[in-house]
């Protein structure tokens, strides 16, 4: 009789159940495998020639889990945490940009509101200050969404460095454990080490992508960034660097090679600082510009209530004031053309001349040579600062609208009759005009005595009468809401004076790249203000060409800017662009959110397939129990029965 | 493969079930109490557009609304007033019928004082302030569009200056109209409508030939200079002559017959054009010499040469002024010349070649007053301060019922243009009214919340929610150790 069989079924059964235990205590615990004793029968002996079994024996514990779904849950956790990231930014991009009341669509409509309200009444202060105030929300508008995006892509960029120090602590930690587990597998079998090795390769594969390469039961290796790097006996470490161009990039530590993650959340991360935020940057970047490039060139053509200038500083600098304006660093591009400037006399006689001026060719320098070159005006080139100042000569003042010449250069006309131009040209391109006379005479007198208005090519455009019939003083319509008069007095034949029709001021768009009364001060999205000048003396508004306070062209100009198709290559208009704007991270929102809800149900099948595998079943556990516990009372029975025996031999002898 | 099924993925897969349904009554909720379906881009972002795209136009027509309203304040404050002006000019004109047929100065000069404070009341009319600023000084809308003043010259019409400006301030309302809000009140109060010039009195000045530029009324005086003796009869200018003469010729035209009755030159007669004859001595200087019709000429007969007995021609010069003397024009006896007004620069052509004696003419410039000037005119004229015979004062008095008839028509029209106007903003007040609500039930019907669809939904997942706890708490509580005894 041999006790020791009973005894190793009672061993087993005690292992077995132990083993039960532990499972049923890690039923809950995340990435625990259950466990499953291994039962081996002992090897048998020999008793007079018949073969005995000597009982039982624990061969393995050995964790319970598929591979395969162990590899696609992990793949799964690294589209998860990659998508997850991705939304989670998205969505603050898309907070930047909710509508409703004080949003920036909000502000804009209600800047382009009041400037049509102030149509109205031009000259009510109270409205004034409603456009001062909707241009600063506006502009608030804009940079608070503008530092936004600036403080989302720094706090990704924090939070990368914390995500690069996590993952290389845990990269670390992977190698110290498989190097743990290496020793031990020798002489155990370190279950509860595999089972951290598990998690933490999950762990990793939040942050990163990863592919798992398992040969045997314990050896294991990894892919990063599509398999490009292999994790062996030793720790790899990365770091995150930030290029001359402000993009981040992931590389190994002491190399310059970038590593392209593309899954986990630092392949989200770098992505979304680099390109996403980057796209919105420059849409908002965009948008600024525009606002200010178009609001400011329609208001530097216009007047405030105050007129015209003595002087006028540039509050946008140039780079190089010697550079060809191209390449000198404006505020805005300069193009190819004219640049009218109004010069007002003491007597209050307007003559209206221009300058040409191609950026290829034209330095900030020979701008204003070329100002300085006209009559009673002076332009002055600030070398350190970058900034160019216009000075009326004393007693004139000087402005940018373009006027009618009510005093044209009349040199060329001899006769006592002088004549002059009035109105509100209304043409949609700019003329140049000359008004000849067509025979000698007393204006309003003589018979057959007229004036031929000439273009620019030599056509006779209309012939007007001002002899008998014509009375002096009195207008005549020329062209385009323009009216001529003659004084009374004589004229001679063939006499002839030139005079401008402006539609377009500035064609070159230098008024704006340079800051010349312009209604917002900066010139990018952080910048972006309210000229202080407007917001000292909302009069200064230029409502007006003229000055006059019922003057309301140039707030026409301002106020059509509304409609201007000015962004997206030419088919957006400031609404439009910020409505596009709000489409397109909508779009991806909805799109990351419906894949993260695919990537998600993906994650949690190949879950639940893997607790179907490896997850402790507290019933089957407890099924399993009371089998061990019957063959432990089994075992025990056999003991006692055996004991039995003996006690019944030792009866005998004694 | 048999899939298991564990205490742990029954309790994840509840908790997971839980979660959504209740992040999906919590968003139902949030629909339900707002009232929205739409919150953020992401939500439904072609929908999104369509109702960022409907709110913008939502504010685009409030606002078009206030404009409007803005706009029609100020018409309505314009019409009101035109109106009334329109209403003293009608008064106005009735005086003026009155004066046309009464026939006592007294009774006329009473029409005058009531046409004064219809003046006062149309000036008062022209400085109307709308939101503190003029409507009638065009884009000059910040001081008032008239200064008036009494005439520069004697004769002269009241000195009305316009100092607003020629352009009409406008209102923009949407994308494409324009409305005149400020007007210019040269262009309502004026008169271009310049008829020929009229002139009436005894110097023999006529029209020239050519367009005046003078405005109103003026009066013509026509002043002595110098008389020039042709001949050798020894007659020259009396002391008196130069400014005391009241005859202006050419020379040829006058017939100045002198008698040496003496034949030494001591005594004799002088006869002018046949008039009365004068006898005259060598010691007579200034000599008043008068022909049929009264005109006089002062002569000094101390040097008549002995026995003279013949015609004597002279030439009379004389001067022009429509300045009340201030600057004064040499007569050239001409078809067309230009007399100057040196306050306004304006002239006037005459034709001078008749003027025959010196006197005060008076011009009007019939179309060219404006509406305070015509109102002067008509007070003026009841006033007969030009001292018009019965007969001229009836013609003139109903060229100033004409006058005022076109004034008040002008007015009309401008009322009628700005009527228009108001109409259109009216019309554009209905549409955008109509606009607004049908923008606001698109707006509501994209964005709003189905509240029964949205209830049924909440409703569907409480069940769901509801569900999913009994089913777990079902499958927790079916344990082997409840049979394990």
């Amino acid at each position: 009789m041999n006790f020791e069989i009973g005894l190793s079924a009672l061993r087993s059964s005690q292992f077995a159940v132990n083993t039960i235990s532990h499972n049923l205590a890690n039923a809950s615990t995340e990435g625990f495998h259950r466990q499953e004793v291994g039962f081996e029968t002992r090897q048998t002996q020999v008793s007079g020639n018949f073969p005995i079994g000597s009982g039982v024996e624990i061969n393995s514990v050995r964790r319970i889990r598929d591979q395969v779904v162990e590899s696609a849950y992990t793949n799964s956790i690294s589209d998860l945490s990659d998508i997850g990231q991705r939304l989670s930014i998205e969505t603050r991009i898309e907070s930047f940009f909710l509508p409703g009341e004080g949003s920036l669509q909000d502000s804009l409509t209600g800047f382009f509101d009041e400037l049509s309200r102030l149509s109205a009444n031009p000259g009510e202060t109270v409205l004034r200050n409603s456009v001062v105030t909707q241009g600063a929300d506006l502009a608030r508008g804009i940079q608070s969404i503008s530092n936004g995006l600036v403080e989302l892509r720094e706090s990704v960029e924090r939070q990368l460095d914390l995500e690069i120090t996590t993952l290389n602590g845990n990269l670390q930690t992977l190698v110290d454990l498989q190097n743990e587990i290496s020793t031990l597998q020798h002489t155990t079998v370190p279950n509860n080490l595999l089972d951290q090795r598990d998690q933490l390769v999950n762990s990793i594969a939040d942050q990163i992508d990863i592919q798992r390469f398992e040969s045997g039961s314990d050896n294991l290796s990894l892919g990063l960034a599509g398999s490009s790097i292999s994790i062996g006996l030793a720790a790899i470490q990365f770091e995150s660097v930030k290029t001359d161009d402000g993009l981040l990039q992931v590389q190994l530590v002491d190399g310059d090679r970038e590593i392209q993650f593309t899954g986990g959340r630092i392949a989200a991360l770098t992505d979304s600082h680099n390109n996403v935020i980057g796209e919105f940057q420059e849409k908002i970047e965009a948008l600024a510009e525009q606002v200010i490039q178009q609001v400011d060139q329609a208001h530097a053509i216009g007047l405030g209530l105050e007129g015209s200038f003595s002087i006028q500083r540039s509050t946008r600098a140039v780079a190089d004031v010697d550079a060809n304006l191209g390449e000198a660093g404006t505020a805005f591009p300069v193009d190819a053309g004219e640049l009218f400037i109004s010069i007002t006399s003491p007597e209050g006689l307007q003559k209206t001349a221009s300058i040409t001026i191609d950026p290829e060719t034209d330095s900030l320098r020979d701008v204003a040579a070329k100002i300085s070159d006209l009559d009673n005006i002076q332009a002055v080139v600030d070398e350190a600062s970058g900034q160019l100042t216009v000075i009326a000569s004393p007693g004139f003042q000087f402005d940018f609208t373009g006027a009618l010449e009510t005093g044209p250069d009349l040199s060329g006309i001899s006769g006592t009759s002088l004549p002059s131009i009035d109105g509100s040209y209304i043409g949609e391109s700019n003329q140049r005009l000359t008004i000849q006379t067509v025979g000698s005479g007393t204006v309003g007198r003589t018979p057959g005595l007229t004036a031929q208005v000439i273009d620019s090519g030599g056509r006779v455009l209309e012939e007007i009468n001002i002899g008998e019939g014509y009375e002096p003083g009195s207008s005549i319509d020329l062209l385009d809401g323009v009216t001529i008069s003659y004084g009374a007095g004589e004229v001679v034949d063939s006499e002839s004076f030139t005079t401008s029709l402006v539609s377009n001021p500035d064609s070159t768009g230098i008024l704006s790249a340079l800051g010349f009364n312009t209604f917002f001060q900066g010139s990018n999205a952080t910048d972006i203000a309210v000229n202080q000048v407007i917001v000292d003396n909302p009069d200064a508004i230029a409502t007006s060409r003229s000055g006059e306070v019922g003057d309301t062209r140039n707030l026409e100009g301002l106020i059509s800017l509304r409609d201007e198709q000015v962004l997206g290559n030419g088919r957006l208009s400031f609404s439009d662009f910020i409505d596009e704007t709000n489409s397109e991270i909508g779009f991806r929102v909805q799109s990351s959110t419906s894949i993260e809800i695919s990537v998600s149900e993906l994650n949690f099948q190949f879950r639940s397939e893997r607790d179907s595998v490896s997850g402790v079943d507290v019933n089957e556990e407890l099924i399993n129990l009371t089998q061990h516990q019957n063959s432990f009372e089994a075992a025990t029975q056999v003991l006692r029965t055996i004991e039995a025996m003996l006690d019944e031999l030792f009866r005998i002898i004694r | 493969m048999t899939f298991r099924v564990t205490a742990f993925s029954s309790a994840q897969q509840a908790l997971r079930f839980a979660q959504r349904f209740n992040t999906n009554i919590s968003e139902f909720q949030q629909q339900i109490s707002s009232g929205l379906r739409i919150d953020r881009p992401s939500d439904d972002p072609i929908a999104f557009r369509q109702i960022s795209s409907l709110r913008l136009r939502l504010q685009e027509l409030r606002t078009e609304s206030a404009s409007v309203s803005d706009t029609e304040t100020k018409l309505n404050t314009s019409v009101s007033q035109l109106r009334s002006a329109n209403d003293l000019i009608v008064r106005a004109r009735t005086l003026a019928q009155q004066g046309v047929q009464s026939t006592s100065q007294s009774e006329r000069t009473a029409l005058a004082v009531e046409v004064d404070s219809l003046l006062e009341s149309l000036q008062n009319i022209a400085a109307t302030r709308s939101a503190g600023s003029y409507l009638y000084g065009g884009t000059r809308s910040d001081q008032p569009p008239y200064e008036f003043g009494n005439p520069r010259a004697e004769g002269g019409t009241l000195n009305s200056v316009y100092l607003g400006s020629s352009s009409n301030s406008q209102a923009y309302i949407g994308e494409s109209l324009s409305i005149d809000t400020f007007a210019a009140g040269d262009q309502i109060f004026g008169l271009n409508a310049r008829q020929e010039t009229l002139i009436f009195g005894n110097t023999g000045a006529k029209v020239g030939a050519g367009t005046d530029n003078l405005v109103g009324r003026a009066q013509l005086r026509v002043r002595h200079s110098s008389t020039t003796y042709l001949g050798a009869s020894g007659i020259a200018p009396g002391v008196s002559s130069p400014g005391g003469d009241t005859v202006i010729s050419p020379g040829g035209d006058n017939n100045l017959v002198i008698r040496d009755t003496s034949g030494t030159g001591d005594s004799g007669t002088i006869t002018f054009n046949n008039g009365p004859t004068v006898l005259f001595t060598r010691n007579d200087t200034n000599l008043k010499v008068t022909d049929n019709s009264g005109r006089e000429i002062y002569v000094d007969t101390s040097a008549i040469s002995p026995g003279f007995d013949g015609t004597v021609d002279f030439i009379a010069n004389g001067t022009l002024s429509v300045d009340g003397g201030v600057t004064e024009q040499a007569i050239d006896f001409s078809e067309s010349q230009a007399v100057v007004d040196s306050f306004s620069g304006r002239h006037t052509f005459i034709d001078s070649q008749d003027i025959d004696q010196v006197g005060d003419d008076h011009l009007e410039f019939p179309g060219t007053s404006d509406v305070f000037q015509a109102l002067f005119e008509l007070g003026q004229d009841l006033r007969n301060t030009r001292d018009l015979s019965n007969t001229e004062l009836a013609a003139t008095l109903d060229r100033r019922l004409g006058e005022l008839g076109q004034q008040s028509d002008h007015i009309l029209e401008v009322v009628g243009s700005q009527a228009a106007s108001l109409q259109t903003l009216n019309d554009l007040d209905f549409r955008i009214a109509d606009l607004q609500l049908e923008v606001e039930t698109q707006l509501s019907e994209v964005q709003s919340t189905d509240i029964p669809e949205t209830a049924l939904r909440l409703q569907n997942d409480q069940n769901l929610l509801e569900f999913t706890y009994a089913v777990a708490a079902q499958i927790s509580s079916i344990s082997l150790i409840d049979f394990l005894r």
